[in-house]
């Protein structure tokens, strides 16, 4: 019973789905970004053989390859790193923090949830319904309009937007009154860990950052099927301002999913550094910073769309500034490292790997964020490199640091350290020969989003699609490592990983047991 | 390890389930409304019931959300047993819906600011006009800020347990919301121009009638608060859903008072 | 469509081919920076980059080294004993400065290179340049306005020594070393007028005339290809610009004059509006 005991037993189909514990809520939120991980990355590596040479050989035409990329965005964006980072750790690990004995909203937290797969469902309908939408994620008018894409499928894509975007809401709103209210005696704001930071101010950018694309969604919808001319230059309306409500949300969202990776790797720096997280205030100015800079600068999305000096001075500027809160994230989880007791564990190596990576995207963000360099850069495989470099090296390797670092206090079993290392090292260097050739590819000028290229483009294509093999292949053996543990995992102790500084290691078996309808079925 | 909580929030899974299922197919009656031939054979119904599709699909989230209320009283937060939690999710809330309309006035300044960047030589753009905003829409804002007067006044009774006088008071807000309603309506049906004449009926309707449809949605809540203070009698059993619904109804007057500022009064 | 059987030849003939895309300004194969420099503008974003890749790769370089030696030195099983030292204001204070000077030394060449291309020179010659699903046309108003569209060859009629995907029927001609105002703007989605060599990108949006402008230095062919995703033929959408002397410039406009016909500025005004 000890290795079961500490999480959250639901026996039943039924169970799993009436639940409202936070834990059993946060494995399904895991399972689900899972699920949806191996869809959008099924996708990515049929585009990725697509791209590995010139022709089209396995799409249909140009608006199913549209479809597709929209798909991988979008999937990847909400179906997959949203509900990993925030709903799944963010709903095991921030009541378990602050010593609470649930989220404030059980019923609501439970509908936050399954909305998700509902939502889910819209979207992969467009996508077989129809012509797909084919777009891309930023769902630009007039291309989006009635006009551009008669079909179903982008109501569809809007449709189940809005569904996701309800349930960020609810859940960001979860998650602050849980915050905000249910910390545990004299754990004062700054006494948090980090990670219940990152969730605290991702959920106010969900808060103030999603209604706005719920705005901008409504008024497309209003256009595509009632006659509304907000983007419509036919009716006086003008496209470029769809553009700024979206990346008005857009940028932000970015943050929305890379804070809470931070969060994750400062737990396991510190953790596995054997010492608390070095200037820790520092720390979450820098969060708060780089939360507030992400609301003013949207628009480096659109320095090439016609806009004149001053704007895109004042954009360049905001969004270097950036750098600055970002650095001292950098430079912090190194001092840790400095001075610490490091132990290279498989968390502690996908940290690593983190940092490094998100550096190398954080340099190339650097580079983007001159609009006078954007010239040639905007919409070429450099963007493609760089944000895959800050979510698929970045977001991602948090994911994987997270699952690594918590699976023993999810499941009570361990996962063979030596599959973790290998998993490792071939998404390392499979991304890494995946996404490195990009940037060779935009600075040649390769357009992102095409699905035949000229034949110059050829060699670095080539060469990425083989690097996706091999991201792909070791995803494969991390699914595989995931079944085989689930079951025949060895028994881990709640100090597997050495002595903690924070509460979720705590053997506390009041907390661990589950409550509610799956409380009743374990307790039975 | 001392914990605050002193209770756990008796919630029955089933409802967030049920409720989630019904937006799922509130958003599909969405899509029968726009593409009725997607759902083969029932295409015919649709085209007949036309936008009371939607009403159709709202009818489950309906039933959905009183059984839970019904069954939970709303749901209990769990944590310290004050007004502190639900206080901040309903100013979460308030601020994602701050934050909603805030994109809508963006889209509304953005016209009326720079009309020449789509065609216009001002705005709104001739020959359409807002109502006379000293009319009908003056008489709006003087009933919407009556009616939170009354919704003020009746939370302030109800903390000095005066629970009759609060219940007046929120009936008459309710009455006072429903007449806003009826006229706002009425110069919709009245307007000049359709949503489909341009981009200043456009924002102007959509703007307006998400407005309209706060309203409702604070009715509702209203309705809610009245009936459990009728119930209850008294501030502790009515529960938090009087302040919810107090602090929702303030917040949609405020929007209304700009609309009137920006959408009406500026615009002529 | 192409046959599995084809790629291997299809792979090696497009690196042997390199050579010949020499010419004509194409991409090339393992290619690792930005290719041909035609104009100014080009030249100065490839300092800027160059600038700002040096010191992007001295942070990353930084970082790791950093992270290096802490593992070497900080092991477990070197260093068994963590220090308790979480603040060290000075160092705090160290690491936010310092990318601040960095940061500054990025901004000052980067507000000038954007002053430089926002800065747009009295034109020489203005050409329009109107996006459509799925092809370019341009217009040239100073010239007698004809205007003609720019497809893309299908790959069976590309010629030996063009490019697949970049070859057009009718390229944009431009004089050397004139200023040339181009503007840009899209009958139905939005497009973007992307031309790498020359340094130069500016979407096309329905309802909008964009401005931007250029001086090609060299003579030759120049390729481009449509930078906004715009539907079902995204792909197949290249912008090709061929720069000549003035005098060949100005027997091409007598010869284009009389084979295109002349679009009225209200057409293209009224294009514009909607």
């Amino acid at each position: 019973m000890s290795a079961t005991e500490h999480r959250p037993e639901c026996r039943s189909i039924a169970a799993w789905l009436f639940t409202t514990d936070h834990k059993a809520i946060g494995t399904l939120y895991l399972g689900f970004a899972i699920m949806a991980g191996t869809l959008g990355g099924a996708i990515s590596g049929y585009m990725r053989l697509e791209l590995a040479q010139p022709g089209m050989d396995y799409v249909v035409n140009g608006q199913s390859w549209n479809a597709l990329i929209t798909a991988h965005g979008l999937i990847m964006i909400f179906y997959m790193v949203m509900p990993a980072l925030i709903g799944g750790f963010g709903n095991w690990f921030v009541p378990l923090m602050i010593g609470a004995r649930d989220m404030a909203f059980p019923g609501l937290n439970s509908l936050g949830f399954w909305l998700l797969p509902l939502s889910l469902i819209m979207l992969i309908g467009s996508l077989l319904v129809g012509d797909g939408t084919g777009t891309g994620w930023s769902l630009y008018p007039p291309l989006s309009g009635i006009d551009g894409q008669p079909g179903p499928s982008v109501d569809m894509t809007i449709l189940a937007l809005h569904l996701a975007g309800i349930s960020s809401v609810i859940s960001a709103i979860n998650f602050v009154t849980t915050i905000l209210n249910m910390r545990e005696d004299r754990l004062p704001l700054f006494g948090m860990p980090l990670f219940v930071w990152s969730i605290l101010i991702s959920s106010l950018m969900l808060l103030l950052a999603m209604p706005v694309l719920a705005a901008a969604l409504a008024m497309l919808l209003a256009d595509r099927n009632f006659g509304g001319a907000f983007f419509d230059p036919a009716g006086g309306g003008d496209p470029m301002l769809f553009m700024n409500l979206f990346w008005f949300f857009g940028h932000p969202e970015v943050y929305i999913m890379i804070l809470p990776a931070f969060g994750i790797i400062s737990q396991i720096v510190s953790r596995f550094s054997g010492r608390p997280i070095f200037g820790y205030p520092g720390m979450v100015l820098a969060m708060a910073s780089i939360a507030a800079l992400g609301f003013i600068v949207w628009a480096h999305h659109m320095f090439t769309v016609g806009v004149g000096f001053a704007p895109r001075a004042f954009f360049t500027l905001a969004s270097m500034v950036i750098a600055v809160p970002t650095g001292i994230k950098v430079f912090a989880w190194i001092a840790t490292m400095w001075g610490g007791s490091i132990r290279l564990t498989v968390p502690m190596l996908w940290a690593l790997g983190f940092i490094i990576m998100f550096t190398v995207g954080g340099t190339t963000g650097i580079v983007l964020a001159n609009a006078g360099a954007d010239q040639v850069l905007h919409n070429t495989y450099y963007v493609v490199a760089h944000f895959h470099y800050v979510l698929s090296l970045g977001a991602t390797y948090a994911i994987f640091a997270g699952f690594y670092y918590w699976f023993p206090r999810m499941t009570g079993r361990m996962f063979p350290e030596w599959v973790g290392r290998w998993h490792f090292w071939c998404f390392f260097i499979g991304t890494n020969v995946l996404f490195f050739p990009m940037h060779f590819l935009g600075l040649a000028g390769m357009p992102r989003r095409i699905a035949d290229y000229p034949d110059g483009f050829l060699g670095w294509n080539m060469i990425a699609s083989l690097g996706a093999v091999l991201a792909l292949a070791s995803t494969l053996l991390f699914l595989v490592m995931l079944a085989v543990s689930l079951r025949r995992g060895a028994s881990a102790p709640r100090d597997v990983w050495g002595p903690a500084f924070t509460h979720e290691w705590d053997d506390d078996p009041e907390m661990a047991r589950p409550r509610g309808t799956a409380g009743a079925e374990a307790g039975a | 390890m001392s914990k605050t909580v002193t209770e756990v929030g008796g919630t029955d899974g089933r409802w967030p389930v049920a409720i989630a299922v019904s937006l799922f197919l509130l958003a599909c009656a969405g899509l029968a409304l726009f593409h009725p031939s997607l759902f083969g054979t029932l295409a015919g119904s649709i085209a007949v019931l036309g936008p009371l599709v939607i009403a159709a699909g709202l009818l489950p989230l309906f039933i959905a959300l009183t059984a839970w209320s019904r069954a939970t009283s709303g749901e209990r937060a769990i944590g310290p047993q004050n007004t502190f939690g639900p206080r901040i999710a309903i100013i979460a809330l308030i601020a994602s819906e701050v934050a909603f309309f805030a994109a809508l006035f963006a889209v509304y300044l953005r016209y009326a600011i720079y009309p020449e960047i789509a065609g216009f030589s001002s705005w709104p753009p001739t020959p359409m006009r807002p109502d006379d905003p000293w009319g009908g829409p003056l008489l709006n804002t003087v009933i919407l800020v009556a009616s939170g007067v009354c919704v003020a006044a009746a939370h302030d009774w109800l903390l000095k347990e005066r629970w009759q006088l609060s219940a007046i008071g929120l009936t008459v807000a309710i009455a006072l919301g429903g007449v806003f309603v009826g006229l706002q309506l009425r110069e919709f049906s009245l307007a000049s121009v359709g949503f489909r004449d341009g981009v200043y009926p456009s924002i102007f309707f959509l703007t307006t009638g998400f407005h309209g449809l706060h309203v409702v949605i604070g009715i509702l809540l209203l309705s809610i608060a009245a009936y459990r203070v009728i119930r209850a009698r008294s501030a502790g059993g009515a529960g938090f859903i009087t302040t919810a619904a107090s602090w929702y109804w303030h917040f949609v007057d405020a929007v209304w008072l700009l609309l009137f500022a920006v959408f009406y009064a500026w615009a002529s | 469509m192409r046959g599995r059987g084809t790629v291997f030849l299809g792979f090696v003939s497009a690196m042997m081919l390199d050579a010949r895309h020499g010419l004509a300004q194409a991409p090339a194969n393992w290619q690792t920076s930005f290719g041909v420099s035609a104009s100014e503008t080009k030249e100065r974003i490839v300092a800027l980059h160059d600038h700002i890749l040096l010191i992007g790769v001295c942070i990353v370089a930084l970082v790791a080294m950093l992270i290096g030696f802490a593992l070497l030195r900080f092991r477990a099983s070197r260093h068994p004993t963590a220090s308790k030292v979480t603040r060290m204001p000075w160092l705090e204070f160290g690491w936010t400065i310092a990318p601040v000077l960095v940061l500054g030394a990025i901004a000052a060449p980067s507000l000038q290179l954007l002053a430089y291309e926002s800065d747009i020179p009295d034109a020489q010659l203005t050409i329009k340049a109107s996006g459509h699903q799925w092809f370019w046309r341009y217009s040239y108003p100073d010239n007698g306005g004809f205007a003609y569209d720019s497809i893309m060859l299908p790959p069976a009629s590309v010629p030996a020594g063009e490019p697949r995907l970049l070859a057009v029927d009718n390229r944009m001609v431009v004089p050397v070393g004139a200023v040339v105002h181009i503007q840009v703007t899209s009958s139905d989605v939005v497009h973007s007028f992307f031309m790498p060599a020359l340094g130069l990108q500016i979407y096309a949006m329905p309802g909008r005339l964009n401005e931007t402008w250029t001086r090609v230095e060299k003579p030759g062919v120049y390729y481009g290809q449509c930078n906004q995703i715009c539907g079902l033929n995204h792909s197949f959408m290249p912008i090709a610009i061929e720069a000549m002397a003035q005098p060949d410039f100005d027997a091409w406009v007598r010869d284009a004059a009389t084979r295109y016909p002349v679009v009225s500025a209200a057409t293209i005004s009224a294009q514009v509006a909607k």
